[in-house]
């Protein structure tokens, strides 16, 4: 069982004045075991430091990490029964590929044969076999990290840790080496752990996702839990791209339905009537300050895709237009928001036309802008 | 071959390959006075000291004789050099692994007192260094030539190696790490394949400051036997009657172990020292 | 940059503190300790064997007093000065390769550069010695044959009345106390045996074509190439180094030993004060007056680095 289980984690760095700071403040997160968990956020978030804590390679100020239900904290990288991945590979210059792999293994007094089979088995898996006799200056920057992802196989882990591993790769190669190490993850049903700070890395790699800023974990989920139900403002803005549309507002009576009202020193705010899903949850924020969290593929041409009774309209005038060929970025302006809209390739759009957009009500969120929760 | 060069005059060059050669033909003529006077005996030698006589004549006694006498002195010149460059090496190399890759408590005290001792001129050391070798039996021995050259070059040494060490990939001492190797297994499979040139040119310079020192020495050693080149030489001419035949040909045999080394490590010796000019 | 290591973690990987151990000891015996002693005793009258009284000051009073020494800062001071025009030569000779048009004569010539440093320091300088000898030695001998010794000879009782060069008599190098000092100045000529050429000419070599390009078309010629180009790089070379250099020089005194004996030759012409500070030690056995010697030395040459990195540092 390689069940890493992150109790409470805390570091601190000393800082010359003032107080410590803190680059990881109390994260909790359970990772089971055969999981394949990405820590993703933007720079500075913790999530190489929490990686390099498991791995051992920083000390733990506070709290827990327990690899197969032992507390590590004390215990030496080394016997930790882990493997790591660097960002910049960190191949032994002077070594052969063939060395490389077995390096970790002859310190530990592995018998030649069985270095030399699993160096084999694991040359074969990665396709490294024509390189074997190399030095690692004499590779690619993806076969190069084809090599270090070789010595962490070697090793037969608990737990595989990624130290952001993609981003020397030039974008094609990312696209591939991605695939490969998911299908990696598919062969040998291994506990990984994956630092990134690309979010579609994330969500097309892992199982479960860990989204962090400021040393603290956001949420943790499934991707697409992730993307259709952001617990808050953060996560709904940072996975997505293009990301979330978030306008600000309050939640006013009308009738006998609730509105969302957006702020905006224009004439008429956009005003998004509230089906009885999201009135529901509004009810408690009435005439208080909301957002009003749409994706953009939730708004449509009102002229290809009437309101209905789900639907709701804003009023909008058009930026500008990005084709991409399959789709066109639409974005727009409602006088004091940007919005960004996915439209179809074949609309047509011109800067400055007045355009009204159908909300699909059914994926819309609303967040409370003070705690940053999800309404 | 488009530079500043083509740009002077086009038949200027043979000036200036006048005045080189003037300069480097003064500058080897010890070097032809050693071996044209190493043939010669006495009477030869009072009668033309500088100039070549006819091969005929050529005293090879000379050669036997300065042979037997400076061999003893080149062995034990090479036994002190190599071992004393080699210690001083290995534990400079230990030292600067734990200040570059480490920031331990003391670190920073234990730093800045190797700083300081580096601006100390060791000139005023050599009369109570004398006292504690003698006070350690040390004295008349040729290890305490080993062991006091192994401590001087230490604070350079480590002072260059801390800064090249700490320039090195750190994620390759941490994949290391991770892989199982002890400190001393990250130093000898890292640090030493990784800093080779460097560690190569201090090693020459380590060498080369041990093979021509003499003031220790002399101090030091007592007994003929264990005399190293500097000393040997030293009492060479300090002999009421001069050979001179066979004192240029021991200043030639002295001199071949350093053309033979050099002969083998030339090309990387300039190198280095252009590589770090440059740099500087 | 070091990784930061706590307290604790720096108790239980306490066997990292054994790679400084071995470095540590010798540095700390070796080095620290004997200058620690030299202090201690410079302050006493230490004759290197039994228990020694302190006293005071008194070391430092005979110092204060003692004509030998002032002299042999004086002629060290003049040798600072030689040592700093004999830097001349490297230059130009650098210079000279690096303006060779065949890239194959540069590599010989860089070849052949390294042949005087390799050969041994001692042999250089003894054989040095046998040409100052007066009956056997190559410099008076070339002075009988080229005449020069006659012109010395004429200049010295018509106009300078030195009194060193006589019509019959062999020109004593290293026994007449008026030559010493012309004769240190002399020794090594052309004074190119050090690393300095290579040095130079590694510089030189990475000035970049460009400015030679631009100064061919201000119209600047070979010597003002020379001027505004070559020499501020060699310079800023030189100044690197220099306070190596005096710092070496004034605490040197081995070639004086050598080359003069442990008197500094005649008259104590070539007294410095690393060989005074060796004389008392070995030769009278005052190590406690050698040590405050060595003292003074010190704080000298501190003074020195101490001025070198407040003011020439940061002007730069």
């Amino acid at each position: 069982m390689a069940r890493v289980v992150i109790e409470n984690l805390v570091k601190t760095y000393p800082e010359a004045r003032g107080p410590a700071v803190r680059a990881v403040n109390n994260v909790c997160l359970t990772i089971e075991d055969g999981e394949f968990m990405v820590l993703v956020g933007p720079s500075g978030c913790g999530k190489s430091t929490t990686l390099r804590m498991i791995a051992g390679l920083e000390e733990i100020s506070g709290g827990t990490v327990a690899i197969d239900g032992k507390v590590v904290n004390h215990v030496l990288p080394k016997d930790r029964d882990i493997a790591m991945v660097f960002q910049n590979y960190a191949l032994y210059p002077h070594l052969s590929v063939y060395d490389n792999l077995a390096f970790g293994l002859k310190l530990r007094k592995f018998s030649k044969v069985e270095i030399d089979l699993r160096v084999r088995e694991a040359a074969a898996l990665l396709g490294l076999d024509p390189y074997l006799a190399r030095k690692p200056k004499a590779l690619s920057g993806g076969q190069r990290q084809r090599v270090a992802v070789g010595r962490a196989i070697v090793r037969q882990p608990k737990v595989f840790l990624f130290d952001e591993p993609l981003s020397n790769l030039d974008a094609k190669m990312r696209v591939s080496t991605r695939a490969e190490i998911s299908k990696l993850h598919r062969q040998l049903g291994v506990t990984m752990i994956y630092v990134t700070h690309d979010q579609i890395e994330a969500m097309t790699m892992g199982d479960r996702i860990c989204v962090m800023r400021d040393g603290l974990v956001m949420q943790v989920a499934a991707p697409l839990t992730l993307y259709n139900c952001p617990g808050n403002l953060f996560v709904a803005g940072f996975i997505g791209s293009p990301p979330m549309n978030l306008i600000r507002g309050t939640i006013q009576p009308a009738q006998d339905a609730l509105q969302f009202v957006e702020t905006s020193p224009a004439s008429s705010p956009a005003t998004i009537t509230l089906n009885s899903a999201l009135a529901a949850r509004a009810a408690a924020y009435t005439r208080q300050p909301v957002v009003f969290g749409i994706r953009p593929e939730d708004l449509h041409d009102a002229r290809t895709f009437p309101p209905g009774s789900q639907g709701a309209t804003i009023n909008t005038r058009v930026d500008y237009s990005e084709p991409m060929g399959a789709e066109t970025l639409l974005y727009l302006n409602t006088g004091a928001t940007s919005l960004i809209a996915r439209a179809r390739p074949t609309d047509r759009f011109e800067p400055g036309q007045q355009v009204e957009m159908t909300c699909n009500l059914e994926n819309a969120h609303l967040f409370d802008p003070a705690t940053e929760l999800v309404i | 071959m488009n530079d500043h060069r083509q740009l002077a005059g086009q038949d200027r060059d043979w000036a200036k390959h006048l005045i080189i050669w003037c300069f480097v033909v003064i500058e080897l003529l010890p070097l032809y006075l050693m071996l044209q006077g190493s043939v010669k005996d006495n009477a030869d030698f009072l009668r033309s000291p500088w100039l070549p006589i006819v091969p005929r004549s050529w005293h090879w006694e000379n050669w036997a004789f300065a042979f037997r006498l400076v061999l003893p002195y080149i062995t034990n010149t090479l036994f002190v050099a190599v071992f004393s460059s080699a210690a001083s090496l290995a534990f400079s190399i230990m030292a600067a692994y734990f200040f570059a890759r480490y920031q331990m408590p003391f670190s920073r005290m234990l730093w800045s007192a190797f700083l300081a001792l580096m601006l100390l001129p060791s000139v005023a050391n050599i009369v109570p260094l004398f006292v504690l070798l003698k006070h350690l039996s040390l004295l008349n021995s040729l290890w305490a030539l080993i062991i006091v050259g192994a401590a001087s070059g230490q604070i350079f040494n480590v002072y260059v190696l801390r800064n090249f060490i700490e320039d090195l990939p750190r994620d390759l001492f941490e994949a290391a790490e991770i892989d199982g190797a002890t400190h001393l297994q990250q130093i000898v499979n890292i640090v030493i394949p990784m800093s080779a040139p460097i560690i190569g040119t201090l090693s020459i310079l380590a060498f080369l400051s041990q093979w021509n020192d003499f003031l220790l020495p002399l101090i030091v050693l007592r007994d003929r036997s264990s005399f190293t080149l500097g000393v040997g030489l030293i009492y060479l001419d300090g002999e009421y009657v001069k050979q001179w035949g066979q004192i240029m040909a021991a200043y030639f045999i002295a001199s071949l172990p350093l053309i033979v080394i050099f002969l083998f490590s030339m090309r990387l010796f300039v190198r280095g020292l252009s590589a770090g000019a440059v740099k500087g | 940059m070091p990784h930061l290591v706590s307290r604790q973690r720096g108790l239980r990987e306490w066997r990292l503190y054994l790679l400084i151990v071995p470095s540590l000891l010798l540095v700390g015996t070796f080095v620290l300790l004997p200058a620690v002693n030299g202090i201690y005793h410079s302050f006493s009258d230490w004759d290197g064997t039994r228990a020694q009284q302190l006293v005071g000051l008194d070391n430092f009073r005979r110092a204060f007093q003692d004509t030998i020494l002032w002299n042999s800062f004086e002629t060290v001071s003049i040798l600072v000065v030689f040592n700093l025009f004999k830097m001349i030569p490297s230059i130009l000779l650098a210079v000279l390769i690096h303006r060779l048009r065949s890239d194959r004569w540069q590599y010989a010539y860089r070849a052949l550069m390294v042949v005087p440093m390799i050969i041994p320091g001692l042999v250089t300088l003894f054989v040095w010695k046998s040409f100052f000898d007066p009956n056997l030695g190559l410099l008076n001998r070339v002075l009988d044959l080229t005449g020069l010794k006659w012109a010395l000879v004429s200049l010295d009782q018509r106009v300078f009345h030195w009194g060193v060069f006589f019509p019959h008599v062999p020109v004593g190098w290293l026994t007449q106390p008026e030559l010493i000092l012309p004769s240190l100045f002399i020794w090594g000529f052309p004074w190119i045996g050090t690393v300095g050429v290579l040095i130079y000419l590694a510089g030189l070599q990475s000035i970049s074509q460009e400015i030679y390009e631009a100064a061919e078309l201000d119209g600047v010629g070979s010597f003002g190439k020379f001027l505004y180009i070559e020499l501020p790089l060699i310079l800023t070379q030189v100044r690197l180094n220099l306070l190596l250099l005096i710092i070496a020089t004034l605490q040197g005194y081995g070639l004086q030993l050598l080359l003069l004996g442990e008197s500094g030759g005649p008259a104590g012409k070539g007294m410095v004060p690393g060989l005074w500070m060796y004389n008392r030690a070995f030769i009278a056995g005052e190590f406690g007056y050698a040590c405050s010697i060595g003292m003074i030395l010190f704080g000298f040459i501190l003074a020195l680095t101490i001025v070198n990195n407040r003011y020439v540092r940061v002007a730069k």
